[in-house]
């Protein structure tokens, strides 16, 4: 007779805390800024074979996939990571800890509920907290349903961990040509996904969608000391901030978890911007945060609007509005410009899929409690552009994310082991109706 | 107003204009062929200072910011005449845009160039960069210096001292060349001046002012949030919508008009905010403000008009917060000396009925030219000498206003010879007039 799979799985997890802690150690260890993340990827796709991943491969975006089968049909749960991470800013901002070097000490750390500090052991260094410590339970985890499996427990679907390049710049570009490109090319599916932003253990919900926009004003030069004979394009732009301003906050879409809509002018800058001349472009940026039920074609056409009403009033208005796109250049040397959008997007509680999931955690004793972020992540390309469930699941906290103290509670690590597997157990009972997204 | 400049004498000043003129156009060919950009113009002030001493100048030398000054003493006491000339110059630009010329070719040619009242002619030009702005007036006027010597060698009697002055410096507009000459090192040699003659270009005709500049800084405030979370910050480009309105709607168009030097005018022509990143909301606006002066304003009342809208939008808005300075740059020169000069430059106007031009005027006529006025649209470094010193100051010069700081830079030779002979005219003519004519300028 064999012992219930959760109380296997919560001592697989101790038994794996050294290993898990040192593979950890080691990603931290190697820089991954965003383009450059090359070696935790080697360093990834090393240690699934190792581990005994059923198969491994870089696509040709420079993402690492890898899958374990399970012994019975069902459904794929795809555990997701991205290999990059921010700058580490100034090393003196980092209190002695260098932001390679993975220490482990006992440190002060909030606890969960932000409401309290503990002294606990952690792991410091950049991406200790996005997503370096996430990537690394996911992929131990993984360890964890292959000892299942040795052990003659039944496992169901397959279990798909994915570490995708250039997530921090925020255009999805890995994310995206994985599931465009490298899951169509390869004959891999997937039903759903656990993400593994920050989340404190607690199950994370949605996040509010965004879109840069660029918007340019236009006018006509003349000498600094003639300014009569030019059109002032600064000018020109203040009655159209003034009215963004005024429209935006007026109409603003609100959502009981997200928040609000909101819109941000986060650069101004004018060309040719020299003393003795009067500027002919006057070039902004807007940071647009909106909650689900707007899309981004809805924030182009509201400021092409502004834009048309005061060009009716004023013949010499001329300005445009386009979304920002930024051309990136994966390690693997493609070059792709991606337009700077993020679907804004919200699974229910009451979801079939979260409910699984929260069932999987309760199993293990672990408490169930739900969260939204406040940024941004890839799983805007899953539920809000190809409407499959997810939930970000994570011993990462986010108040230490792109911070110079950024650190893991190893404690958390151990939770997120078993976590992550009990929750893959209760996914793959779902069956294929359980996995719609409204 | 009768001319101190008898028969004798102009006939004497033509025969050494002719004797002196093709040395004359090849030291102007010499300077266009030496670069001089701001801040390196020591080669260039090292043929300036061995020309003098050929001419035959009584004093010449090099202050500690790279300036030259020679000397030509008269034979009866009287009043200093400076004649002005910078010897930097800007960047040649894009070569391709030069039609040929090599911008330090110094080449001369027959050419289509502009007449005085700038129709399209045929004549002789130097090609170059500086031809226009101030090369070829520099050559001129270091010329006159050596005229003065062979007419006094000729035993005419010549009162005062004919000054020449080359600055260094003047195209970055802080005048830190000029402010140095006048304010330390005209002290420490024991020289006074009492009037001005600037080789900016004027076509011939007698200028009598410009405009001031005064490039503001203003710093509008508020406080950076995340971008996704904007209304925990306040926004400092918002902040600064309604100073930016006024300075448009209200400010600009109370702005005094002179019907010699034009209006006076104000515009932002740089916008900038700080961190200016995604995602964060700005805590810094700036903007800079190029505004132009009239006599009567200066640099302080130009700021007090921002301030007081500054003061106005504080009291209707507790979290407007701003403040506005004068912008600064900091200047090197070849000899090594640094200051950190203001971005002001002051208006400046002299009526032709002053003495001095009334005397600049006559000596003119008497050696046969047409006397016109004009003012200049930019600024030069008689700011210093009638602005702020407010000492007697014209122009007169052989260049064009039309070819400076473009590809088309050149000078006429036919100009450099008549304004030889005006610029001895004009020394002869003022040197001999009493007090009224050094009276303080005033407006």
């Amino acid at each position: 007779m064999m012992e219930p799979i959760q109380m296997t799985i919560n001592k697989l997890a101790e038994d794996l805390k050294p290993a898990v802690v040192d593979f950890c150690q080691r990603l931290i260890r190697i820089p991954a800024l965003s383009g450059d993340e090359k070696g935790v990827a080697d360093l990834y796709l090393a240690e699934m074979e190792k581990l005994g991943y059923d198969r491994s491969f870089r696509d040709r975006w420079g993402n690492v996939v890898g899958i374990i089968e399970g012994t019975e049909p069902g459904p794929a749960i795809m555990y997701n990571a991205h290999l990059d991470h921010v700058d580490t800013g100034d090393y003196s901002e980092w209190g002695g800890y260098d932001p390679y070097g993975a220490v482990i000490d006992i440190n002060e750390m909030e606890n969960q509920d932000r409401d309290g500090y503990e002294f606990v052991e952690v792991i410091h260094g950049r991406a200790a907290s996005d997503v370096k410590a996430g990537g690394a339970c996911q992929i131990y985890s993984g360890k964890i349903i292959l000892e299942l499996r040795s052990m003659g427990y039944p496992v169901k679907g397959r279990y798909i961990f994915t570490g995708v390049v250039l997530e921090e710049p925020a255009e999805q570009l890995g994310m995206i040509k994985l599931l465009e490109d490298t899951f169509p090319e390869e004959g891999i599916t997937y039903d759903g996904v656990v993400s593994c932003e920050a989340t404190s253990l607690k199950l994370y919900l949605g996040h509010r969608g965004r879109v840069e926009l660029k918007v340019t004003v236009s006018g006509v030069t003349s000498h600094g000391s003639a300014p009569w004979l030019g059109i002032n394009a600064v000018n020109k732009a203040t009655k159209f901030i003034d009215k963004v301003e005024e429209v935006v906050v007026a109409n603003h879409g609100t959502d009981e978890h997200l928040g609000n809509s909101s819109i941000a002018l986060t650069i101004i800058n004018c060309t040719p911007g020299a003393m003795c001349i009067v500027p002919d472009r006057c070039q902004m940026t807007y940071d647009r945060r909106f909650v689900p039920g707007e899309t981004d074609a809805d924030c182009v056409a509201e400021i092409q609007n502004i834009i048309d009403e005061l060009a009716t009033e004023d013949p010499d208005f001329k300005a445009t509005v386009e979304i920002a796109t930024v051309p990136r250049t994966t390690y693997t040397g493609l070059t792709v410009a991606v337009p700077n959008v993020k679907e804004a997007w919200k699974i229910s509680p009451e979801h079939p899929f979260t409910k699984a999931a929260a069932t999987g955690l309760t199993a293990i004793g672990q408490p169930v409690k739900y969260g939204y972020w406040d940024f941004g992540t890839d799983l805007s390309v899953i539920c809000g552009r190809e409407k499959k469930p997810a939930v970000g699941y994570s011993p990462m906290q986010e108040f230490y994310c792109h911070r110079p103290v950024d650190k893991v509670r190893i404690d958390y690590m151990i939770k997120a082991l078993a976590g992550n597997v009990a929750i893959f157990q209760e996914l793959t009972e779902l069956t294929k109706n359980d996995f719609v997204l409204t | 107003m009768m001319s101190s400049l008898n028969e004798t004498m102009i006939a004497s000043i033509k025969e050494i204009t002719d004797e002196l003129y093709p040395n004359m156009v090849a030291f102007g060919q010499k300077l266009v062929q030496t670069p001089s950009i701001s801040g390196s113009e020591g080669t260039l002030a090292d043929l300036d200072l061995a020309e003098m001493q050929k001419l035959g100048y009584d004093e010449v030398f090099r202050d500690a910011h790279g300036n030259v000054v020679g000397l030509v003493k008269g034979t009866e006491p009287g009043p200093t005449i400076m004649y002005n000339s910078h010897m930097d110059h800007v960047s040649p630009g894009d070569v391709a845009n030069w039609q040929g010329y090599d911008p330090y070719g110094g080449q001369i040619d027959v050419c289509q160039v502009d007449t005085q009242e700038k129709q399209p002619t045929q004549a002789e030009c130097i090609h170059g960069r500086g031809a226009s702005d101030v090369k070829c007036g520099e050559a001129v006027q270091i010329y006159t210096g050596g005229l003065l010597v062979k007419l006094r060698e000729k035993g005419f009697p010549l009162k005062g001292t004919f000054m020449f002055a080359g600055v260094v410096q003047e195209e970055p507009a802080e005048m830190v060349g000029m402010l140095h000459l006048v304010d330390k090192t005209f002290p420490e040699k024991g020289l006074t001046y009492d009037a001005m003659v600037s080789s900016e270009a004027t076509s011939l005709k007698v200028y009598c002012g410009h405009r001031g500049r005064v490039e503001m800084l203003i710093t509008v405030y508020g406080r950076t949030s995340h971008g996704s979370a904007p209304w925990l910050g306040i926004n400092a480009i918002y902040k600064a919508i309604p100073l930016i309105t006024r300075i448009k709607d209200e400010l600009y168009p109370s702005l005094p008009t002179d019907p010699e030097l034009g209006q006076a005018s104000v515009s932002l022509n740089i916008i900038e905010c700080s961190p200016g990143a995604l995602s964060i909301v700005p805590d810094k606006c700036l903007l800079s403000l190029d505004r132009r002066t009239l006599p009567g304003e200066t640099a302080a009342s130009a700021i007090a008009q921002i301030q007081e809208i500054i003061y106005d939008l504080a009291a209707e808005d507790p979290e407007f917060k701003a403040d506005v300075v004068v912008k600064s740059a900091v200047e090197t020169s070849y000899t090594g000396l640094v200051y950190e000069a203001s971005k002001d430059m002051s208006p400046w106007k002299i009526s032709p009925e002053h003495g001095f031009v009334k005397a600049a005027t006559a000596g003119l006529e008497s050696v046969g030219q047409t006397v016109k006025y004009g003012y200049w649209d930019f600024g030069t470094d008689a700011s210093k000498t009638c602005g702020i010193d407010r000492k007697p100051t014209i122009g007169y010069s052989p260049m064009q206003e039309q070819y400076a700081h473009t590809p088309y830079d050149k000078c006429r030779t036919d100009f450099m010879k008549t304004a030889l002979i005006g610029n001895a005219a004009i020394y002869i003519n003022t040197s001999v007039q009493g007090p009224e004519a050094f009276s303080k300028v005033e407006w």
